[in-house]
């Protein structure tokens, strides 16, 4: 070998270990990034005629496990698929049945009947008349209060299929822009792992909207299916398409063609189905579609009852078959023609108003009394009791016949269990992502791992150095003979 | 378990869900701690949030129904006072104005008859009873006096007495005038019919008060005074032995009326001890029902206390340990 050859070797030896330490100080900069894939370089040795000349960075490659990346991706989805059903349950939870909230359904309940006990005990008290119309108005703001988060929280799942589906289409079209630079990439410089670093990144936020299975093809293409095998992103990405609908009403349902499913083309896509299942679409889809619906029909299954109870001559003497007794619905003639959101309409009487003491007397009397009778007679007010403790059943609580306290009882039970059950399998969700997460991250960087390399690099550069320095010292000898 | 030998951000991640966990902890210890309540009934009672909701209403019922148990015991306590009260005012007519024999003169009689008169304003006073401004023995009418007052109360029987009546003839009339409801019923009586409902203190517990000043025994007395003040005059008309004879009736109505009035006493009594039931069996009842609720809601201060000292302990190693991996990087020896 001569000094020029091991000259050049040095060299390449130099160079070598300067590219090592810019991948492990790339690799120490990511140490806290979440996804960031380990870059490790590879060497080999340069043969010129078949005698070595040095050595040559062969390549960066990522260290990333596609099949765990996979399966956190699945488990991200899932996660977010959960999240939005579990938010609404608890936030139904918190607006009609928290325990120990004063403005609960339930304690307005007990509220009201409190008063009409203490009315009934003193009929002639005016203070006793005027809480029972003050804790009557707060019942039916209780349930003014719960159609508003239901209408809050429909609403906010539409804006958010509206801004997912966007942000999705945004990112299928990321994906397919970086497929084509990766692919340029490649053929030009042989590496592009920022670029797939990148794609993983965006795969990995498509896969929280709806499940994706991500398939390799040539020149670092990544091809993108949906679960059913609906091609995502090949060459091209598909299209989503999703119409806000702002501020639907309770009786408003995707089946009336009222609200707009998610779409694909042609295709309409629902939270059952298998496209979408187990993505944050899906979870919205549900939380719009089926448990907001839900809620709403047991909210206004409850309140139909309660007006019922009102609309009776035991509850009211002065009582005519066909009209509203003290609770009634103002968009609605009759209790028969009471529609969906009553829960959103429930009003007490005009007449009674705790700001309108000179009319209370009606509460005793009956509403349509032409004029006060004895201020010590309890019938209306006893028999407004009785009603709500008539056993009486609702459908959509099971059947079974209740009191009005236990039909709210009933509630708070059935909301209460609905949140848990989301709260557990969000948990359960949550719990298989956080341990593949903490696989994947297991894989990530060690900064110890990297020093190692680098004192390593270090070592072989100051060699590197030093055949440099011994060479040049040699060629000075020959050149001053 | 801290994983030491994976990458710097799968300790980090590891250190910062432990610590996570531990701090959520005692936040929620530390509430029930202040508070003295579980944080979340609804995961203690597996969402069955219902039963919690059950025993709030029906503690709440109880403590209404007691107050309104207290308002009609007091009212009981308050008509037997009258009650007895005018059972006394017919008993001093029966033992002190016509029980000793001090004959049957005619300065007698005016006595007698002023006695009468004075019990009349007894009898009406004690039925025109108030309590927490309510009328006792008006029925329903609690804001208006039971009877008409003493003084137009004679002067209503007077117009009705024909002018020269015999003693008899007078009896006759208030007698009838007190029976009819155009007499007594419309003039005397100023209040209303009596609730017929009742009071429903719990579900199927109900205590009636009926008793108004229409009630026979009560307008039986105060008929008998009236008679006695107002039918004494026409008695002078009358010879000794018919004077007698009058005194001597009279003498066993105001003992049937005092007989009448007991039944009335016995009565009431009757109510008071169904409200004393009452009262116990809703005492009873909220004591079990606050202790089941004790049940699912309170936290246990020891069990609390301990667990959260355990928090404490655990944190301050995770601190350590964090502190002492941190510092064991090779960065370090570089």
């Amino acid at each position: 070998m001569s000094l020029t050859t091991a000259l050049n070797a040095a060299i390449s030896g130099l160079q070598v270990s300067a590219r090592g330490t810019q991948v492990i100080a790339d690799n120490v900069a990511n140490a806290g990034t979440a996804g960031y894939a380990v870059r490790v370089m590879t060497q080999a040795p340069v043969v010129l005629g078949g005698k070595g000349a040095g050595v040559a960075m062969t390549a960066v490659q990522r260290q990333s496990d596609p099949a765990l990346v996979a399966a956190l991706r699945d488990s991200n989805g899932a996660a977010a698929s959960a999240a939005p059903v579990a938010s609404f349950w608890q936030d139904m939870r918190s607006a009609l049945a928290q325990q120990g909230a004063p403005d609960a359904l339930a304690a307005r309940l007990t509220a009201f009947d409190t008063a009409l006990s203490q009315a009934a005990g003193r009929p002639d008290s005016l203070a006793a008349l005027v809480l029972t119309a003050q804790t009557a108005q707060d019942l039916t703001r209780a349930f003014h209060q719960g159609q508003a988060q239901i209408d809050l929280a429909r609403d906010r799942a539409d804006k958010n299929l509206e801004d997912d589906v966007r942000s999705l289409n945004t990112l299928l079209s990321g994906v397919a822009d970086l497929n084509r630079d990766i692919q340029k990439q490649l053929l030009t410089s042989g590496e592009a792992n920022a670029l797939l670093d990148q794609r993983q990144s965006l795969i990995d936020q498509i896969a929280e909207f709806l499940p994706v299975k991500e398939v390799q093809r040539e020149f670092g293409r990544s091809m993108l299916l949906a679960q059913d095998g609906t091609i995502l992103v090949d060459r091209e990405p598909a299209q989503f398409d999703f119409q806000r609908r702002p501020n639907p009403l309770p009786g408003e349902r995707v089946e009336l063609g009222d609200l707009s499913p998610v779409m694909l083309g042609q295709r309409a896509l629902g939270p059952n189905d298998k496209l979408l299942q187990g993505g944050r679409l899906a979870g919205l889809l549900e939380v719009r579609d089926v448990h907001a619906p839900s809620m709403q029909s047991v909210l206004d299954d409850i309140a139909t009852d309660l007006v019922a109870r009102f609309a009776s001559p035991i509850a009211d003497p002065t009582y005519q078959p066909g009209q509203f007794g003290l609770f009634r619905d103002p968009g609605s003639a009759t209790p028969a023609a009471m529609g969906p959101g009553l829960a959103g309409r429930i009003s007490v009487a005009p007449e009674i108003r705790p700001d309108n003491p000179n009319a209370l007397w009606r509460l005793r009397d009956g509403l349509a009394a032409t004029q006060p009778g004895p201020v010590g007679a309890r019938l209306g007010l006893a028999g407004m009791q009785a009603q709500l403790n008539d056993l009486r059943a609702i459908g959509s609580l099971g059947g079974v016949a209740r009191s009005s306290f236990g039909q709210m009882a009933d509630l708070a039970t059935f909301v209460a269990t609905q949140e848990l059950r989301a709260q557990s399998e969000t948990s359960m969700r949550q719990v298989r992502r956080d341990i593949l997460s903490d696989q994947l991250a297991a894989q990530g960087v060690d900064t110890d791992a990297q020093m190692q390399k680098l004192l390593l690099l270090e070592k072989h550069y100051s060699a590197n150095a030093k055949i440099i320095s011994t060479a040049d010292a040699m060629l000075r000898t020959l050149l001053e003979i | 378990m801290i994983v030491t030998s994976f990458s710097d951000l799968s300790r980090q991640n590891t250190l910062a869900g432990a610590s996570r966990k531990i701090k959520s902890d005692m936040s929620r210890l530390t509430e029930e701690m202040a508070s003295g309540q579980v944080q979340d009934p609804a995961k203690r009672l597996r969402g069955d949030l219902g039963r919690v909701k059950l025993l709030d209403h029906s503690i709440a019922r109880a403590i209404v129904a007691q107050e309104n148990l207290t308002l009609v015991q007091n009212q009981f306590d308050a008509k037997l006072t009258s009650v007895t009260q005018i059972s006394q005012a017919l008993t001093d007519l029966a033992e002190r104005a016509i029980g000793p024999d001090l004959g049957v003169s005619d300065a007698r009689l005016a006595t007698i008859s002023a006695q009468f008169g004075t019990a009349i304003e007894t009898i009406v006073g004690a039925l025109n009873t108030r309590f927490a401004g309510r009328s006792l023995f008006a029925g329903t009418a609690v804001d208006s006096p039971a009877v008409v007052s003493a003084d137009m109360l004679k002067s209503q029987v007077g117009a009705i007495i024909p002018t020269g009546a015999s003693y008899w003839d007078a009896n006759d009339s208030i007698d009838a005038w007190f029976a009819s409801t155009a007499g007594f019923g419309s003039n005397g009586y100023l209040g209303a019919s009596a609730d017929p409902s009742g009071l429903v203190v719990v579900e199927g517990f109900v205590i009636q008060d009926r008793l108004t000043a229409n009630d026979p025994a009560l307008k039986n007395a105060l008929a008998i005074a009236v008679k006695g003040a107002m039918s004494m005059q026409a008695a002078t008309q009358l010879g000794a032995d018919q004077r007698s004879v009058i005194l001597n009736d009279m003498r066993a109505s105001l003992n049937a009326a005092i007989g009448a009035l007991d039944s009335v006493r016995v009565g009431i009594g009757n109510g008071q001890a169904r409200a004393d039931q009452a009262q116990t069996q809703i005492q009873a009842r909220m004591a079990t029902e606050q202790a089941a609720r004790n049940d699912i809601m309170t936290a246990d201060p020891y069990e609390t206390a301990l667990a959260l000292q355990d928090n404490a302990a655990r944190l301050e190693q995770l601190f350590a340990l964090t502190a002492r991996l941190s510092r064991l990087s090779l960065v370090n020896f570089i």
